[in-house]
C-alpha cells in the first residue's frame, strides 16, 4: 500500500467537496470537525510514509499511472521530504484547531477550509514530487491557495492589496521556474528529478551506460540561467530578500492561523526546493557533479543573501507599530538564516538548516496563533494597545513566551538547539562572520519580541466578550502540544532523524539509484512479461 | 533534410523576438502604473515563455508526433523520431496556459475589489491611501 501517492490526491478530494458539502449542510461546526479530522487523515499518512521510507532506508519511488521515471510524473520521497512533509501535517492539525476558535460561526469557513486542504496538498506535493514540471504545478497550487486566503478578508483594503501584491509577483515568480523547467528539459531531455541529478553526475553514466541518451552537451550555462531563475522563485517563496517584498504586507493581513501558516511552514517549501535544487539535482555542492566548479559563486551569493536578510529583518523588526508586522519581518530573518546554513555546503550545515527549519516553524505557528489570540481580543494590532491577555490565561501568555524565547534561541527550547547548530556549523566552515551575524540579529531580535510581549502579557487585562473566549478548550488543545514540541526538538529525540533527512541531500546516490532502479524494474518486468 | 538560410534566419528572428516580447512585458510590469496594464504585462510574459516552450520543442520540416502504424520496425521508428515534433513542452505548455488562466482570473478579480475599494487602479495612488 502507497501512502505516498494518496496525502496529495486526499487532501485536494476533501478540499473540493467541502464547498460541495456546504450546499447540504448549513452548520459551520461541522465543517470545523470535517477540516479537523482531513488534517489528522492527512498526518497519519505522511507519518506512515516517513516511517516506510526510514525503514526502508532508502528513498521510495511512486509511478503516477505505473509510468516508469523518465516517461511518467514520479514521487520520490527520501528521509528529508518526508520529515518536512510530516511535520507540515503535525503543524497543520494544531493550526486546523486554531481555526475553530478564531472563525467561530464565520459562514466563509468552508470556504476558508477548502482553500487551507487545498494548501496543504500543495505543500506535501512540492515535498513529495520527484518531477520538476510537477513541482511546478504544485508551486501554483500552493500560491493560488495562498493568495486567497490572504485575500479571504475580500472588503479590507489592507487584505485585497497585499494579496494583490503577492498574487501578482508569484504569478510572475511561477513563470520564471516555468521557463526553468522548460530549459532542464530542453538541456536535459527530461523533467524527472533523479534523471537530471544523474546526468549531472558522470560517474554514474559509467556505471548505468543507458543515461547516456540524455546528455545534450555541456549544459553548464544552461544550469547556471536555471539555477538562477528557479531560485529567484524559491527565494521569493522562502520570503528572502532580495524577495522578501511581499511578505511583511501579505502575512499579517491573513487570517491568524493563515499567517502562522504562512511564516510557520510556506516559506519552508522555498528552503526545501533551494536545498533540492542545489544539492540533489545539479549537486552544485557534490564533488561528483560536473557543475561542482560552480559551488563557490552559490555559496557566496545565498550566504550574503541570507545574512542580510537576517540582519535587514532583525532591525525593520524594532521599528514596527504593527504586531503581526513584526512577527513576519522575523520570518525573513530566520529563513535568512536557514540560507546561510545550507549555503555551506558542509553536512553540519544542511542538518543545522534542517533543524531550524522544524524549530522556527513551531515557533513561529505558536508565537503568531497567540499573539492572534490578544489581537483578536484586543480589537487592534497595534503593539501600544495591545491587552494583556496574559494575565487572565496563563496557557495563551506562557506559549508566547516560550514561542518568543524559542525563536530567541534560550536553553532547553528547539530553537536554542538549532541555532546552537547552526553556530557549530559556521565555526567548522570557518565562517566566523556568519557567526557574528547569527549572534547580532537574535539579539537585535530579542529586543523585538520584547516589544510585543511586554503589553501582551504584562500590561494592562482585558474586559468584556473577548476576555470570556480565553477559557475555550481550542486554545488549549493548539497551544499545549506545540509548547511540548518546542522541548521535544531536543537533540536527544531529533538527532537520529536529522542526521538521516541530512545525509539524504548530501549523498544524492540514494536518490538517484531509486529513481533508476525504478526505471529498470519497468523495463525488466516488460521484457520479461513479454 | 538540412535546414536552408531562410528558415534558420526565420528560426533566429523567432527567438529573438520572443525574448524581446518578453523584455517588453517585464518593463510593462515593473514601470506601468495602472493596475490592468501590469496584468495585460504579465500575460504577454506568459504567452512568450509558453510559445518559448513551444519553439523548444519544434523543428522545421517536422510531422505531428503520431505513430500511424503500430509495428516495431526500428528503420521506421528512427525516422519517426527524427522528423517528429517533440510533443512533451506542447503538453508542459496545456498546463501552464490552464494555470495561468486561474491565476489571472483571480489577479483580475483582485484589481475590481480594488477599484471598488480604493476607487483607482494606479498603483501610485493605492501606496498613498493606504498610507
Amino acid at each position: 500500500m502507497h501512502s505516498v501517492a494518496v496525502v496529495p490526491a486526499f487532501l485536494v478530494a476533501t478540499a473540493f467537496a467541502l464547498p460541495l458539502l456546504y450546499l447540504r449542510v448549513r452548520a459551520i461546526k461541522v465543517f470545523h470537525g470535517v477540516a479537523l479530522a482531513a488534517t489528522v487523515v492527512a498526518l497519519a499518512l505522511s507519518s506512515h510514509t516517513y516511517a516506510h521510507v526510514l525503514s526502508r532506508g532508502a528513498p521510495v519511488v511512486y509511478r503516477m499511472g505505473g509510468w516508469p521515471p523518465p516517461l511518467g510524473i514520479v514521487y520520490e520521497v527520501d528521509a528529508f521530504s518526508a520529515l518536512l512533509a510530516a511535520y507540515t501535517a503535525l503543524i497543520l492539525v494544531f493550526v486546523a484547531v486554531y481555526s475553530s476558535w478564531y472563525l467561530r460561526e464565520d459562514p466563509g469557513a468552508p470556504y476558508y477550509y477548502s482553500l487551507l486542504l487545498g494548501l496543504e496538498a500543495g505543500l506535501i506535493g512540492i515535498y513529495y514530487t520527484g518531477d520538476a514540471f510537477n513541482l511546478f504545478v504544485m508551486i501554483e497550487v500552493l500560491g493560488i491557495t495562498c493568495y486567497g486566503l490572504v485575500a479571504y478578508y475580500r472588503n479590507s483594503r489592507e487584505a485585497v492589496e497585499a494579496a494583490f501584491k503577492y498574487a501578482f509577483f508569484g504569478a510572475m515568480a511561477g513563470l520564471l521556474y516555468f521557463l526553468a523547467a522548460v530549459l532542464t528539459y530542453s538541456s536535459f531531455g527530461n523533467l524527472t528529478m533523479g534523471f537530471v541529478a544523474t546526468t549531472s553526475r558522470p560517474i554514474f553514466r559509467y556505471l548505468y551506460p543507458f543515461t547516456d541518451l540524455f546528455v545534450w552537451g555541456n549544459v553548464t550555462g544552461a544550469v547556471v540561467l536555471i539555477l538562477a531563475l528557479s531560485l529567484w522563485t524559491f527565494t521569493f517563496k522562502a520570503g528572502v530578500f532580495p524577495n522578501h517584498f511581499w511578505l511583511p504586507d501579505a502575512h499579517p493581513a491573513a487570517p491568524t492561523p493563515i499567517s502562522a501558516v504562512l511564516s510557520g511552514l510556506v516559506v519552508n517549501a522555498g528552503a526545501y526546493t533551494s536545498m533540492r535544487f542545489l544539492y540533489t539535482i545539479f549537486g552544485v555542492y557534490d564533488p561528483l557533479s560536473t557543475f561542482y566548479e560552480l559551488s563557490p559563486y552559490f555559496k557566496a551569493v545565498l550566504s550574503a543573501v541570507g545574512a542580510f536578510s537576517a540582519i535587514f529583518a532583525s532591525t525593520m523588526m524594532l521599528i514596527q507599530k504593527d504586531a503581526k508586522r513584526l512577527i513576519a519581518y522575523s520570518t525573513i530573518m530566520h529563513l535568512g538564516l536557514v540560507f546561510t546554513g545550507f549555503s555551506l555546503g558542509t553536512e553540519l550545515g544542511i542538518r543545522a538548516a534542517t533543524y531550524h527549519i522544524l524549530a522556527h516553524s513551531a515557533g513561529k505557528a505558536l508565537l503568531f496563533m497567540s499573539v492572534g489570540v490578544a489581537i483578536e481580543v484586543s480589537g487592534t494590532r497595534r503593539i501600544s494597545e495591545l491587552n494583556a491577555v496574559g494575565r487572565l490565561s496563563p496557557v495563551v501568555g506562557a506559549s508566547m513566551v516560550v514561542a518568543a524565547l524559542s525563536l530567541v534561541g534560550l536553553p532547553p527550547l528547539g530553537g536554542f538547539f538549532s541555532k546552537f547548530s547552526l553556530y557549530q556549523a559556521f565555526i567548522e566552515a570557518g565562517r566566523f562572520e556568519l557567526v557574528a551575524v547569527l549572534l547580532v540579529s537574535s539579539g537585535i531580535a530579542l529586543l523585538g519580541y520584547l516589544k510585543v510581549i511586554q503589553p501582551a502579557v504584562f500590561g494592562i487585562p482585558p474586559s468584556g466578550e473577548g476576555a470570556r473566549r480565553l477559557g475555550e478548550w481550542s486554545l488549549r488543545a493548539s497551544f499545549l502540544p506545540l509548547v511540548a514540541l518546542l522541548i521535544a526538538l531536543n537533540p536527544l529525540l531529533v538527532s537520529w532523524l536529522l542526521d538521516r533527512a541530512s545525509e539524504a541531500v548530501v549523498y544524492a546516490d540514494g536518490y538517484i539509484s531509486e529513481a533508476l532502479r525504478s526505471f529498470v524494474e519497468y523495463f525488466g518486468g516488460v521484457s520479461a512479461g513479454g | 533534410m538540412g535546414t536552408s538560410l531562410l528558415e534558420t534566419f526565420l528560426l533566429v528572428l523567432t527567438l529573438y523576438s520572443l525574448l524581446a516580447t518578453a523584455g517588453v512585458s517585464i518593463y510593462g510590469i515593473v514601470a506601468r502604473p495602472s493596475i490592468t496594464k501590469k496584468i495585460i504585462s504579465l500575460t504577454i510574459l506568459g504567452d512568450s515563455l509558453n510559445v518559448l516552450a513551444i519553439f523548444v520543442g519544434f523543428r522545421v520540416f517536422s510531422v505531428p508526433p503520431v505513430l500511424l502504424e503500430h509495428d516495431t520496425n526500428s528503420a521506421g521508428l528512427i525516422e519517426f523520431s527524427r522528423t517528429a515534433v517533440d510533443p512533451l513542452p506542447q503538453a508542459l505548455v496545456l498546463t501552464a496556459i490552464v494555470i495561468g488562466l486561474a491565476v489571472n482570473f483571480f489577479l483580475i478579480f483582485l484589481a475590481l475589489q480594488i477599484y471598488r475599494l480604493y476607487g483607482t487602479l494606479d498603483s501610485r495612488k493605492i501606496r498613498e491611501l493606504r498610507g
